[in-house]
């Protein structure tokens, strides 16, 4: 499964993989839940909407860390193939790609950590928790993707060409 | 704060990040940034909140039930059996394989929401059928992927749910409005299957007894069950549009565990966590998006563009075929996903303004972003189909062309007369 | 006067023709007059800005400098907010906006200060009542059975459930299609949100309960509020009076219009009498209990002897 470059990524490819099963089957089971509830016996968990979108949350921001370094997000790379003969060309513009990819990180994961600062002192509604598990999955994956495209902008790592989105 | 000026900062920064070959959802943040600056709006916080708040949603949740729904189909042996139904009925016929299918790609079309994976599934059972009784591959593959693209169309539908809490446009009614477009697309595909038939010298079925044709429709009773379910569920009140598709995906692995017995519990992780990961890397764009498209309702965009417009805002019909021409052409580089959160946002309040129908405005942008996966250069669901069949991705284009017109022509008789879009949806709700 | 330009954001939920969006307007108009212009009030409505939950994280980040929004979203910041879910809490508007204005309302108020927040006024988003497509709710047994859907929101849910209705917890998104497919019967919402959502097209009783009424409050962010001049917080808060008063008594006339226009919509409309109003409050007794131990016992107590104050008065 993993083809990744990246050293000890396999161990945190297999545990994003558990982590992220988890959080589908427990939200599935929390919605499937209410339903059963309301139809069968007409009342509900009023936690089952919280809980399902904060696992979801979590889910997203997992997988797409997981899924960075196998060049697996959507990009637009129909613009770069002319230049797949030009190696210095390439490796420029990847580069430019991957100072940009760790702007936004550094961008959003500030951003998100001031949220988790403040959301540590506020809870949700219905079960409770802390508002801070909300932007914490975001500050993380800000963190660790902009990990890697620093070390990618450092080694000029060549941004894959091939890869075309996977899903619809 | 300069409208025009914000406008412009959007299209600029949003083609040129995404053209540089980085990954949407960062070209998004950054687009967002980049507006937030503009409108005297800059602050990292509002990026991180809105790129949480694009998937704290609970009508989002659908996308990962419908996708693990189809995802427990294919794995569970519900896919196939379909397909066996179909061809034990219409096998034998000349070109049999071909109406085997366009049928089996609407069944199971009213099962999943995602093209991709009913693309997949049709692809991995026919294309070897069919390659084995000598159909020409290219139109086999090209009729593989404009079948595939039935899937969103007709409920459920993945991109429906996208589309519905990205422009708040109730989800049951653009689900129900998917439901005769998508039988008219099969229609289409029978129609233009059926003028390529006198060139290919193929090998029919065997035609079967009724009996058998029977055990054949029996094995696939507990599938057939399932669109019932759904929109039954749905419309009889059961169930949300967000609860049908957990109710979708728990049928499916009932069935798969217990009927079929084609599931193992690994074989089940598996597909949850292939199931989790396309949801992932659909919501995280969908996150991105989100950050722009704060900035754009700030801005008021589409009153911008509205007012650039003009006089086409009193003309609905041409107003409409500007728009679809502009989708058609944004189809051919973009994905569904990626066009519906950038544009059906600033599309449809101008279309609104012009006094046209928003669901019916829902049904044909997705149908447009649909057909937009099975046009070159970049169209996700040829790439499936080449990958699967082993083919060129030249030659599956080559193929996919008729269907593509015929497509084309049904988007152009909606535009011309929405009638036939509108009334059915009246009618059923 | 110390008063220096500045563009205050100011968010809201509802559109801009809504009660919420005129009284913005009020807010945004008195605070330009009142500064000479140099503070600008930016409003803006249709939660562009994001749903209350998101806005009251902003404003504590200083990323957004005013919004208005509902009491109960706001329990997991300052649990004493809660006070104002209880059911029958306070019998007609008069007691609300004495209880509001007066020093409990204060007292909640202030608990915002150490979160990050401050609080300039309460307005109204008005009583809640309800709607089924079973019976008229005349009394307290016609409560028995009905599938009514309620805000994902412990003391909702118990308050309802304690009163024999089959409650359940669904997202307001969704509430529309539910009542349509008959998957829920009812509902309960102030009037204007029952016309406005529409929900006369698919609901046939309406039944006039007052069972909670729902306040909104102003918020600014304190990060901001505290870089202030005392003059330019002055003018925020008489600007936000006024608002206030304006937003109550144009909300009050716009219920009136709509219990008339649901009237018109063909929706059959009962006033539950005060003999069983009072056999629900009495049922909620362990509701009650809780939400008091919530909230803590001198700040309940302090209500309850308020409310009797204001009850003798008259
Ligand atoms: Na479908
Ligand atoms: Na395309």
């Amino acid at each position: 499964m993993s083809d990744s470059t990246n050293p000890g990524s396999s161990g945190f490819q297999r545990w994003s993989e558990r982590a992220m099963a988890l959080c589908l089957a427990v939200m599935a089971a929390a919605v499937f839940l209410n339903v059963v509830l309301r139809y069968g016996f007409g009342s509900g968990v009023a936690a089952s909407e919280e809980l399902s979108r904060l696992l979801f949350v979590w889910m997203v921001f997992i997988g797409a860390t997981a899924a960075y370094p196998m060049g697996q997000h959507m990009a637009f790379t129909a613009l770069l193939t002319p230049l797949a003969k030009r190696p210095v060309a390439l490796k420029a513009m990847s580069r430019l790609v991957h100072a940009l990819v760790l702007l936004s990180c550094g961008l959003l994961g500030w951003g998100a950590w001031q949220q988790v600062v403040i959301g540590m002192d506020s809870r949700s509604v219905v079960m409770a928790y802390p508002t801070a598990l909300l932007p914490l999955p975001a500050f993380l994956c800000a963190v660790a993707i902009g990990a890697m495209s620093f070390w990618n902008l450092l080694r000029g790592e060549v941004i894959d060409l091939g890869h075309e989105s996977e899903v619809e | 704060m300069n409208q025009g000026l914000v406008s412009i900062i959007f299209i600029v920064a949003m083609l040129g990040l995404m053209g540089l070959g980085m990954p949407m959802a960062f070209s998004l943040v950054l687009t967002g940034a980049a507006m937030a600056f503009a409108l005297d709006f800059w602050d990292t916080q509002l990026l991180a909140q809105n790129l949480v708040a694009g998937v704290d949603s609970f009508p989002l949740l659908a996308v990962p039930f419908f996708i693990l729904a189809g995802e427990l189909m294919n794995a569970g042996g519900i896919s196939r059996r379909i397909i066996d139904m179909a061809r034990a009925w219409v096998g034998h016929i000349r070109g049999g394989l071909g109406f085997v299918t366009i049928g089996a790609a609407i069944l199971m079309a009213s099962m999943s929401g995602s093209a991709l994976a009913d693309t997949a599934a049709l692809a991995t059972i026919l294309l070897p059928m069919m390659r084995s009784q000598g159909y020409p591959m290219h139109t086999s593959a090209g009729l593989m992927a404009a079948g595939g693209i039935i899937a969103p169309i007709i409920p459920p539908s993945m991109p429906f749910v996208i589309y519905g809490v990205t422009t708040n446009t109730s989800i049951s009614a653009l689900f129900l409005s998917g439901i005769v477009p998508g039988l008219l697309m099969g229609v289409g595909l029978i129609v233009a299957w059926r003028l390529q038939l006198n060139k290919f010298t193929v090998v029919a079925d065997e035609r079967l007894s009724i009996g058998q044709r029977l055990v054949a429709t029996g094995k696939a009773f507990w599938a057939m069950l399932m669109p019932l379910i759904i929109i039954g569920g749905m419309k009889s009140g059961v169930f949300t549009p967000t609860e049908a598709a957990v109710v979708a995906a728990f049928y499916a692995l009932v069935i798969s565990f217990f009927v079929h017995r084609e599931l193992t519990l690994s074989g089940f992780h598996d597909v949850l966590v292939r199931a989790a990961k396309t949801t992932a890397i659909v919501m995280f764009l969908c996150a991105g998006a989100q950050v722009a498209s704060y900035m754009v309702t700030l801005a008021d965009l589409p009153s911008t563009l509205a007012a650039w417009l003009g006089p086409l805002i009193d003309n609905p019909r041409v107003l409409m075929a500007v728009m679809m021409i502009t989708l058609v052409l944004i189809g051919t580089a973009l994905d569904l996903t990626p066009t519906i959160l950038i544009f059906a946002p600033v599309m449809l309040p101008i279309a609104v303004k012009a006094g046209i129908d928003p669901v019916y405005f829902g049904l044909m942008f997705v149908l447009n972003g649909a057909i937009g996966l099975i046009t070159p250069p970049v169209g996700t669901v040829l790439n499936v189909v080449a990958g699967v069949g082993k083919l060129r991705l030249d030659e599956v284009i080559k193929g996919v062309n008729p269907f593509l017109m015929v497509y084309l022509f049904i988007l152009t008789l909606f535009v011309i007369f929405p009638q036939i879009v509108i009334a059915p949806v009246a009618w059923m709700r | 006067q110390d008063i220096k330009p500045r563009l205050i954001r100011f968010g809201y939920g509802l559109n801009e023709q809504s009660n919420q969006g005129r009284a913005a307007k009020v807010f945004s108009e008195e605070v330009e007059k009142a500064s000479g212009g140099k503070m600008k009030v930016r409003a803006i409505g249709a939660a562009a800005l994001g749903p209350d939950t998101q806005m009251q994280q902003a404003l504590i980040g200083g990323a957004q400098e005013m919004m208005v929004g509902s009491t109960a979203t706001l329990v997991g910041i300052v649990k004493e907010m809660a006070l104002w879910d209880t059911p029958f809490l306070v019998n007609n508007v008069k007691e609300a906006d004495a209880l509001l204005d007066g020093p409990v309302g204060e007292k909640v108020k202030a608990k915002l200060n150490e979160k990050g927040l401050v609080g300039l006024v309460y307005w109204e988003n008005g009583f809640r009542n309800l709607t089924n497509n079973k019976r008229a709710v005349t009394k307290l047994e016609d409560l028995d059975g009905v599938k009514l859907r309620v805000m994902q929101n412990n003391v909702f849910l118990d308050s309802f459930k304690t009163l024999g209705a089959n409650a359940v917890p669904l997202p307001f998104s969704e509430l529309f299609s539910a009542l349509e497919t008959k998957a829920v019967d009812g509902q309960e919402n102030p009037f204007n949100t029952i016309l406005s959502s529409k929900f006369y097209e698919v609901q046939k009783y309406l039944t006039v309960t007052n069972h909670v009424y729902s306040p909104w409050i102003v918020l600014v962010s304190k990060k901001w509020w505290d870089g202030l001049s005392k003059d330019e917080q002055k003018v925020l808060m008489d600007a936000a009076v006024k608002s206030r008063d304006f937003e109550r008594a144009d909300t009050r006339a716009e219920a009136a219009k709509a219990l008339g226009d649901l009237k018109a919509k063909g929706m059959q409309i009962n006033e539950l009498n005060p003999t069983e109003a009072a056999r629900m409050r009495d049922k909620l007794t362990r509701v009650n209990a809780g939400i008091a131990a919530n909230v803590g016992m001198d700040l309940w107590n302090e209500t309850r002897s308020e409310l009797e104050k204001l009850r003798a008065r008259k």
